[in-house]
């Protein structure tokens, strides 16, 4: 056995540890490879996401897929000479409640050469809008109208943050670094803060999920991701509507539950219920609204563009103790100055009736027809 | 503050500005206050066990050294031992063993049960601080003087937490004779901090969701299939959750100065159990060994002596790992596969064998048994009871059930058997560590960038071993 280790000498008179060493040639070598590694990760993730690269093979169903799908298909599309153009922006509402086709032909009717696109993205908002308008039209002149389809002018919500971590998700694509004003962290919902965070400065963090999928089936993907940006447009085009109708139904008032016609689908009454029973909206995003619509008008500004914006139907059932408008609000302020124009807020009232309602959100194939028609003669296209 | 998370990005800076700004004297005490500060953000009030347990070992050190009276020295030795496993059981073990005895009588367990809070890393620094006291009972190891740096190797806060299990003669001359980090030293530990940090994040994590998925929820993932991978994944994730963790700590040891062991040499690769607890956790294996084994009489009592020191060994060494029935049968099945291998070793077959099946296909065969042996174990540590261990062993043989390993997995589990393979024979993740300027920026791109592509998740998850 060897005899004991021999203690350390703590008495001994000990060196500087900075010394002249640190930070000698070694940290900053070391330093500096660190340094140009991350420089090297900036270029890759600029290369492969910021370039758009990525989205070619971008999964064309999920949230940030749908929005580089979409974005490409658009910048892609090429307008009939002479034609006025129309651009229906949204959500799923203005998908399922808009037909670019029956808009057009509302229009041919009177003579007048219309070409309309329905840009609609599922479960987004006005910042989800604002960026693709400015990733599809960077001249603010490929438009002469350009129609919102929104919950109201007042900003209201159902939602404790203005921007869920799914608007995060469907931003991917179009995110730039000057965004982060558009993405404080008190308006991002807890569960997308990191996220958003990191992804403006590495986009391909927002990716993740996404390039799994891709490692886990790369043919079926890149074929899916091939043939969505081919048709992505035409798909919107001839999409005719939802079939199911809650036509016969009615509201219970004092069981505060819906009495469905037979035949409305069982496993989707769960859901149509639960949207009639929670009412109005009760919170607020004023200045969200007001953030994203400035960097909205601010892409506008000069153009001959005009910036419409509606209120969909609301629900099959409305009851009372909707919020009142409030003639500060955002979108308010931006019409007054001239800037943005609203149709009037009970323009498709009338719709709101289980006849025209496929589901609790959504218009059915006739109310799809009623709604394109009226926004049709009420879009400010010639000379309104 | 767990290493992948953004608070101990900002701490790790601060502590190494405040160190390097110090004439080392005061720097081992800034080493000491922000190693204190870190586990305090774990509980600020059980820092106080840390503290008592290294007061009463240096003091016993400094006594030990004093007397040369055999009684005494032992007693001295043995108040040392109890206090330290005296914490370690009621912290860790007495719900255990209370609850145990409750079952036995058919108490209701719930209304014996104390629910103590598990002090984090007291498995392992009541090991590192007992290792101190034994070595200069031994006379292998002379006291420290200044009670700051016994205190900074107890706490010391890169292997604080989860190890690896650092003796005292390894580090206490290191600070003695401290030099600040050469080039060498920093390219190892940027190469380790990024490997480690890839090793949790993109793989531990990722393996993790597949088999907290199955093991949340057993029955409802019946079949084989299921099991199969439900253990595969969570035989990569603990390798790569723990080896990860080590890498990190060795890492941030080595920005410090500090070279802490390899606690990891690519276990997987095992042909046997012995080769096996060479290559895994290697610190604690070398404690056990040392301070467990040896003292019990090793292998120098024949072969019924060495049967019985090995499986006491391995039954305390599943104990360690956490306090359940499931754990100690755990190393007490390892305990028999080291002495079947011990007996067959020794057998006429065993020893023309041994020779023949070390290289080539008969090796590779030995090291997939090895390793399916392994995954079996595996089960019983992982399971959340020996029932449902049990359960788990019934699916084999039966219905196949369905795939719950994307493609995603596949290549993950491939590309890291690639890389283990190429590091073992090749030396490849050395190579890259200490190459050229430009191949290494390229090397560390390549580790950030898994990270950013690969990492599964987006908030930090804890370590495996934090929970040992």
């Amino acid at each position: 056995m060897t005899g004991p280790v021999p203690p350390p000498d703590s008495s001994r008179p000990t060196e500087p540890a900075l010394a002249a060493d640190a930070p000698g040639s070694a940290w900053i070598g070391t330093l500096a490879a660190v340094f140009l590694a991350g420089l090297l990760v900036l270029f890759v993730d600029a290369f492969a996401f910021r370039s758009g690269l990525y989205d070619r093979i971008a999964e064309p169903q999920s949230m940030g897929g749908r929005t580089a799908t979409l974005a490409h298909g658009i910048q892609a599309w090429s307008p009939r000479p002479y034609a006025k153009r129309v651009l229906l922006v949204g959500d799923s509402r203005t998908q399922e409640n808009c037909s670019a086709r029956a808009m057009e032909a509302a229009y041919e009717a009177d003579g007048r050469n219309v070409e309309a696109v329905v840009a609609a993205l599922p479960g987004t908002e006005l910042l989800n809008w604002t960026l693709l308008l400015r990733a599809v039209d960077p001249g603010a002149d490929r438009f002469d109208v350009i129609a919102f389809g929104v919950s109201d002018y007042d900003a209201y919500s159902y939602e404790p943050f203005p921007v869920r971590d799914q608007d995060v998700s469907a931003a991917m694509p179009l995110l730039h670094l000057s965004d982060r004003d558009l993405l404080p962290r008190r308006a991002i919902e807890p569960a997308g803060r990191g996220r958003a965070a990191v992804c403006l400065l590495l986009k391909g963090y927002g990716y993740r999920r996404d390039l799994r999928e891709l490692i886990n089936g790369p043919a079926r993907r890149v074929e899916d991701a091939r043939w969505w940006r081919e048709h992505v447009l035409d798909d919107a085009r001839n999409y005719g509507g939802l079939s199911t109708s809650l036509a016969g139904a009615r509201y219970d008032r004092a069981g505060r539950h819906v009495v469905f016609p037979s035949g409305y689908p069982r496993d989707e009454r769960a859901e149509v219920n639960r949207y009639v029973r929670r009412g109005p909206p009760r919170m607020r995003h004023p200045d969200h609204e007001r953030r994203v619509l400035a960097r909205l008008l601010e892409h506008y500004e000069g153009s001959d563009t005009r910036l419409v914006f509606y209120r969909h139907p609301r629900l099959p059932f409305v009851g009372d103790g909707w919020p009142a408008p409030d003639p500060d609000s955002p979108l308010r302020a931006a019409a007054t100055a001239g800037r943005v124009t609203l149709l009037p807020e009970h323009l498709f009232d009338p719709l709101e009736s289980p006849a025209f309602f496929a589901d609790a959100l959504h218009l059915n194939r006739r109310g799809r027809a009623e709604l394109t028609r009226t926004l049709a003669s009420s879009l400010p296209l010639f000379g309104g | 503050m767990l290493f992948h998370s953004l608070t101990f990005w900002i701490f790790l800076p601060i502590v190494l500005i405040a160190f390097y700004a110090t004439p080392l004297r005061i720097g081992r005490l800034v080493l000491l206050a922000a190693s204190y500060v870190f586990y305090m953000w774990w509980n600020p009030w059980l820092v106080s066990l840390i503290a008592a347990s290294t007061a009463l070992d240096y003091w016993v050190g400094a006594r030990l050294a004093a007397t040369d009276n055999p009684r005494r020295r032992r007693t001295l030795l043995a108040t040392s031992v109890a206090a330290n496993l005296g914490l370690l059981c009621t912290f860790k073990y007495l719900d255990f063993f209370t609850t145990s005895f409750a079952l036995l009588f058919g108490i209701d367990p719930s209304s014996v049960a104390l629910h103590i809070v598990l002090p984090v890393g007291i498995s392992f620094y009541t090991f590192q601080s007992m290792s101190y006291t034994i070595d200069i009972y031994r006379r292998q190891l002379a006291p420290v003087k200044a009670f700051s740096e016994f205190a900074l190797y107890v706490a010391f806060f890169p292997q604080l937490v989860a190890g690896p299990i650092v003796r005292a003669r390894t580090f206490l001359p290191q600070l003695a004779n401290w030099r600040p980090p050469d080039a060498a030293y920093l390219k190892d530990a940027v190469h380790l901090v990024l490997l480690g940090l890839v090793k949790k994040l993109c793989f531990a994590d990722q393996f993790g969701i597949v088999s907290d998925g199955y093991f949340a929820d057993v029955p409802g993932h019946p079949g084989s299939l299921p099991a199969v991978f439900g253990i595969l994944s969570f035989t990569l994730q603990v390798y790569f959750d723990f080896s990860g963790y080590t890498d990190i700590a060795r890492g941030v040891g080595k920005l410090f100065g500090f070279d802490f062991p390899l606690n990891f040499a690519r276990p997987y690769l095992a042909a046997s159990f012995g080769e096996f607890w060479r290559r895994w956790h290697i610190s604690l294996s070398r404690w056990l060994h040392d301070y467990l084994y040896v003292p019990l009489g090793g292998n120098r009592g024949g072969a019924w002596k060495t049967y019985r020191n090995l499986m006491l060994t391995m039954l305390l060494g599943g104990l360690w790992h956490g306090a359940g029935g499931h754990f100690v049968v755990w190393g007490g099945v390892h305990g028999l596969y080291l002495a079947a291998e011990r007996a067959l070793g020794g057998t006429r077959l065993g020893r023309e064998l041994g020779p023949r099946t070390a290289r080539g296909p008969w090796r590779i065969a030995r090291v997939v048994l090895t390793f399916a042996l392994f995954n079996l174990a595996l089960i019983l540590f992982r399971a959340n009871s020996l029932a449902e261990a049990m359960h788990i062993f019934g699916t084999f043989g039966g219905a196949a059930g369905a795939w719950t390993w994307e493609p995603f997995h596949a290549a993950l589990a491939g590309a890291s058997l690639v890389v283990t393979l190429g590091q073992e024979y090749r030396g490849w993740l050395d190579r890259l560590a200490t190459a050229s300027f430009p191949v290494r920026v390229a090397y560390y791109a390549a580790l950030m960038l898994m990270l950013e592509l690969f990492s599964a998740r987006t908030d930090a998850v804890p370590f495996l071993y934090f929970q040992f």
